[in-house]
């Protein structure tokens, strides 16, 4: 085990926050491109990170701690996703050219494709962070993938 | 560069949320003592593996169990324990970070299991420290209503062994002591109705908790106040004498209500409850005791009578003024922001009328209109052969309403701020004014009428705009009329009328601004700000206006040619037949409330209101003459909403009771009508559809479509469900725009079909389906087929059908089906537009 993360483990706060640092943006990215708004991304990430620090002793290695917390954050990404289905997601207003790509694809698709781009994952590991099945994600991460390779 | 590359090039000038920077995100962390050992690391566990993650940790239920010990959990156990209602709760509850789609689902849905309301607040973002701030917040809320009720016990008590002043004389409202004495002089009574001792506090404490239904339906005795009509009874006939024990059976509906949630508390709960009822009614019969003697009081003073001083008094006061003493009777008064002006229609009693004024998709001639959120589509058709003939996106500073169907047309309406007006007022020595220069911007909502023929072409389009932001629309009788309010506007002087006044820009560009004359002005104006009153002739494209200034709390509504404005206790009527004209004015019995509502029913024009802590229908003529006054309804109880049925009246409280009011003043102990909260689509004239969700709330497996008669009543039901085994956890939930926006479904009543667009993962795809129903004349539904779109996400859903075709909308494309049995005709790609569409240039 690295030093940073038995002290993070440790309560350590300043090496909790430099493995934080070392991972949130593309956290972030993950939320908010599979997300409708920053409102909700940014809420998605905050209660991932402290169900992950809660959860900090269950993981040997900064790099199991960093998949946790996508695990985490994946688990409310799609938490969303079914509150999507029972009342229309709100969109930001006048969202930016790649926002506005995203969202034409699915919810399923959304998410693969970014945690692909962000994390580098394919359909297995993307599997394990999501709970969703390996089949359904290699054709999400395809369709996804072209519909975007079509209009960037 | 690959599409890796090119995502992430994009994803890293996206801007990080201040709440994310580390040290602000690892705030929560408390820094623990220097680590003594290595590391406390347990037994090497095995690494997150793909097999680990169950469904089960997918959903968002999972998460709780790693909460922090103060949360959701602890906060709603402090709620229950301190009795909180349902409105405190959502109050405090609205004070926090919650997230506004926590926030809104909470409100939404008051039947919510108190496991579903701890999981919303978890899956909210919603922290330790935010809810230990709302333990407090709930804490001092209990405190400060217990000692808010120990005060009023106490001036209660007081109140009630003082001897009431001597006006007092009106038999006083006596829920729970309806043997009370009453006074000996019993003035001579206005024209008005009464209702006796109130049927909620009885009712609420034969039954105090949730059970109520059955014993209600069981005691159907209902109040028969004696009616006096104003035509036929002389104002100093004595008053309706009130009628013992009567009024214990007012409807009940399924309501939210927080005594669900305390439904499985203890017994000792339940046993308290009829106590704490009964002392809070005596309280809140004793205090309606002294606000009537009070209001008597003061009407002694003020007119030296105890009672109105017969029909004339009713019609209020206005002031005839000038522009420059408009101005000056409300720029010194605050302008509220935009009312609600519209009732709340959330219950409906029977088949309502169309919900929405607006429409996303018109169908006219040989033309199919839709709407996306800022874009209109226009495609020219014949049968299931479309072409797009254009798309207008609205540029960012125009809010897009929707579409407006006319007599045979259709009408694009929108509001945006307005333009820039410049004004000088050359100085007047004699009078001490000085030269002045000003400029107000003022919103404006905005008609653009199609053109029937080509409503597609923009030199055939006639522009209207209305100062003010919209309050109400209609259409009929070759009319559009419509209402808008706009405070006083800021930097507007009164000696330019057209800085402040209501005005209308023709499409020739022509302004006028409404004259002073047709401003109705209040005796005693108490807000800065105008409702206008504008009507288009769609014959001759002329318009008309008027407006009522001065009076908050205020509600339009509109039958047929007339528009009716309450405006705190006042009413006012217009006719728009013909130009916009004012015919008429009138008080009703209290002031308008968020409740409040109106409603035509034969020659009679019913509204309700708020009246010293209880509600009142009044009842009024084609002329405004009072027909009848029913008062102090509901005394003690939170009325919500009004819903009417022809000439009967519901008014809904928060407690889950409803009155009943009948065509003749009687409280009705059962409701004729069923009363619902469904968004109906209206099918028929005869035929309500409404779409609803089928299995829990969690794991919506299907939905349920249904048909009801004129009455509300139940005629068919039948199941569209996505029947697939769910493997993920996106699986098996079903949904449709249509559960709340009706419009988007497709029908049509001549060839006996509906269509209704639904979303769903079927476990590989996202599943976009417009499902084909047979509706009979009399309103049996069986499926008939449906159209499928894969791994779609569009933005909007809607179905037409006209002259034998179903026009399935979406944002991407649109699919041309035959109605009779669903087989596609075509399918035809829907183009966005590059450019922006701005009326102002």
């Amino acid at each position: 085990m690295d030093d940073l993360f038995i002290q993070a483990a440790n309560g350590d706060k300043a090496a909790f926050t430099r493995i934080y640092e070392s991972v949130y943006k593309q956290i972030y990215y993950v939320s908010y491109y599979s997300l409708a708004n920053s409102k909700e991304a940014a809420s998605a990430v905050i209660g991932a990170l402290h169900s992950a620090y809660e959860n900090i002793s269950s993981c040997k290695s900064e790099e199991e701690f960093r998949f946790l917390l996508l695990k985490k954050t994946c688990d409310r990404i799609i938490a969303y996703y079914r509150e999507y289905r029972k009342t229309p997601p709100e969109y930001e207003k006048n969202p930016t050219f790649i926002k506005a790509r995203m969202i034409r694809l699915t919810d399923a698709e959304r998410l693969a494709v970014t945690i692909w781009a962000v994390f580098g994952y394919e359909a297995e590991q993307i599997s394990a962070v999501t709970g969703l099945s390996q089949d359904v994600l290699s054709r999400k991460l395809e369709s996804g993938r072209a519909k975007l390779a079509e209009k960037l | 560069m690959d599409l890796k590359e090119t995502l992430n090039g994009y994803f890293q000038r996206t801007q990080i949320p201040p709440e994310l920077v580390p040290e602000k995100a690892t705030a929560f962390i408390k820094q623990k003592e220097a680590p003594k050992a290595p590391a406390p690391k347990p037994e090497p566990t095995p690494a997150p593996a793909p097999s680990e993650h169950t469904e089960a940790e997918t959903d968002a239920s999972a998460v709780k169990a790693e909460k922090p010990a103060i949360g959701a959990s602890a906060f709603i156990k402090v709620v229950r324990h301190h009795h909180l209602t349902g409105k405190e709760f959502l109050r405090i509850l609205g004070n926090s970070k919650i997230s506004n789609k926590a926030y809104q689902e909470i409100e939404g849905n008051p039947g919510l299991t108190v496991k579903r309301l701890i999981e919303i607040l978890e899956e909210s973002s919603l922290t330790t420290e935010d809810y230990e701030k709302l333990i407090i917040a709930a804490q001092q809320t209990a405190r400060r209503r217990d000692a808010a009720k120990e005060a009023k016990a106490a001036a209660a008590q007081k109140e009630a062994e003082e001897p009431a002043p001597a006006p007092v004389s009106k038999p006083a409202p006596a829920p729970v002591q309806p043997k009370a004495p009453e006074p000996a002089d019993k003035p001579a009574e206005p024209p008005t109705q009464e209702i006796k001792p109130l049927p909620t506090p009885a009712a609420k404490e034969e039954a105090p908790t949730e059970k109520v239904e059955e014993k209600e339906k069981n005691s159907p005795e209902s109040i028969k106040p004696e009616v006096q009509k104003t035509d036929e009874t002389p104002a100093a006939e004595a008053p309706a004498v009130p009628t013992e024990g009567s009024g214990r059976s007012p409807v009940r509906i399924d309501l939210d209500d927080e005594d669900e949630d305390e439904e499985d508390d203890e017994n000792e709960d339940d046993e308290k409850k009829p106590r704490s009822n009964k002392k809070l009614f005596i309280i809140v019969a004793v205090a309606a005791v002294a606000l009537l003697a009070l209001s008597f009081g003061i009407r002694y003073a003020i007119s030296g009578s105890l009672f109105p001083q017969g029909e004339s008094s009713e019609i209020p006061q206005v002031q005839q003024l000038d522009s420059e003493g408009i101005y000056n009777a409300l720029s010194v008064l605050p302008a509220q922001s935009v009312p609600a002006f519209t009732a709340d229609r959330t219950y409906k009693a029977g088949l309502p009328d169309d919900e929405s004024l607006f429409v996303s998709s018109v169908v006219i001639d040989n033309r199919l209109i839709f709407m996306t959120e800022d874009t209109i589509y226009f495609f020219s058709r014949d049968k299931g052969e479309l072409k797009q003939l254009d798309a207008r996106r609205y540029s960012e500073d125009i809010k897009l309403l929707g579409l407006l169907e006319t007599e045979g047309g259709a009408a694009v309406v929108s509001e945006y701020g307005g333009e820039s007006f410049s004004f000088s007022i050359p100085a007047d020595e004699e009078n001490g004014v000085e030269a002045y220069e000003g400029e107000v911007t003022r919103p404006e909502t905005v008609i653009e009428l199609l053109d029937k023929s080509e409503p597609e072409n923009l030199s055939k389009m006639k522009k209207y705009a209305f100062s003010g932001t919209l309050a109400g629309i209609w259409a009929s009788g070759g009319r559009i009329s419509l209402a808008s309010w706009e405070g006083v506007p800021e930097g507007s002087k009164a000696a330019e009328s057209a800085s402040f006044l209501p005005y209308c820009i023709n499409p020739d560009k022509y302004k006028a601004v409404c004259s002073a004359e047709n401003v109705f002005v209040p005796a005693e104006p108490s807000c800065g700000g105008f409702v206008g009153i504008y009507s288009i002739s769609l014959s001759d494209g002329k318009v008309s206006l008027a407006a009522a200034a001065g009076a908050q709390g205020q509600l339009v509504y509109a039958h047929e040619n007339n528009i009716f404005i309450l405006q705190d206790s006042s009413l006012i009527k217009y006719d728009v037949s013909d130009g916009v004209k004012q015919v008429g004015n009138a008080s009703v019995e209290g002031t308008a409330a968020a409740f409040s509502a109106m409603n035509v029913s034969g020659d009679n024009l019913l509204v309700t209101a708020s009246e010293n802590g209880s509600s009142a229908l009044s009842v009024f003529d084609a002329e405004l003459n009072t027909v009848m006054t029913v008062k102090e309804v509901g005394s003690g109880e939170e009325v919500i909403a009004t819903c009417f049925d022809g000439s009967s009246a519901y008014l809904v409280c928060q407690s889950g009771i409803v009155y009943g009011i009948d065509g003749e003043g009687n409280i009705i102990g059962e409701s004729p009508a069923v009363l619902s909260k469904n968004s109906v689509y209206r099918f028929s004239d005869g035929v309500g559809i409404c779409v609803s969700p089928s299995g829990t709330d969690e794991k919506r497996t299907g939905l349920i479509l249904s048909s009801f008669g004129k009455d509300g009543s139940l005629i068919s039901q039948t199941e569209i469900s996505s029947k697939t085994v769910a493997q993920n956890a996106l699986d098996e939930y079903l949904s449709s725009p249509a559960e709340t926006a009706p419009q988007t479904i497709g029908g049509s009543s001549e060839e006996g079909i509906a269509v209704i667009p639904v979303i769903y993962f079927d476990g590989v795809s996202q599943v976009e389906r417009f499902v084909l129903c047979s509706v009979s004349e009399n309103g049996e539904l069986s499926l008939a087929g449906s159209i499928s779109e894969y791994d779609r996400h569009s933005s909007v859903l809607l179905a037409e059908v006209a002259d034998g075709v179903i026009y399935a909308v979406s944002d991407v494309r649109v699919i041309t089906a035959e109605a009779s049995d669903g087989s596609i005709i075509n399918y035809f790609s829907v183009t966005a537009p590059e450019g922006e569409y701005s009326y102002v240039n």
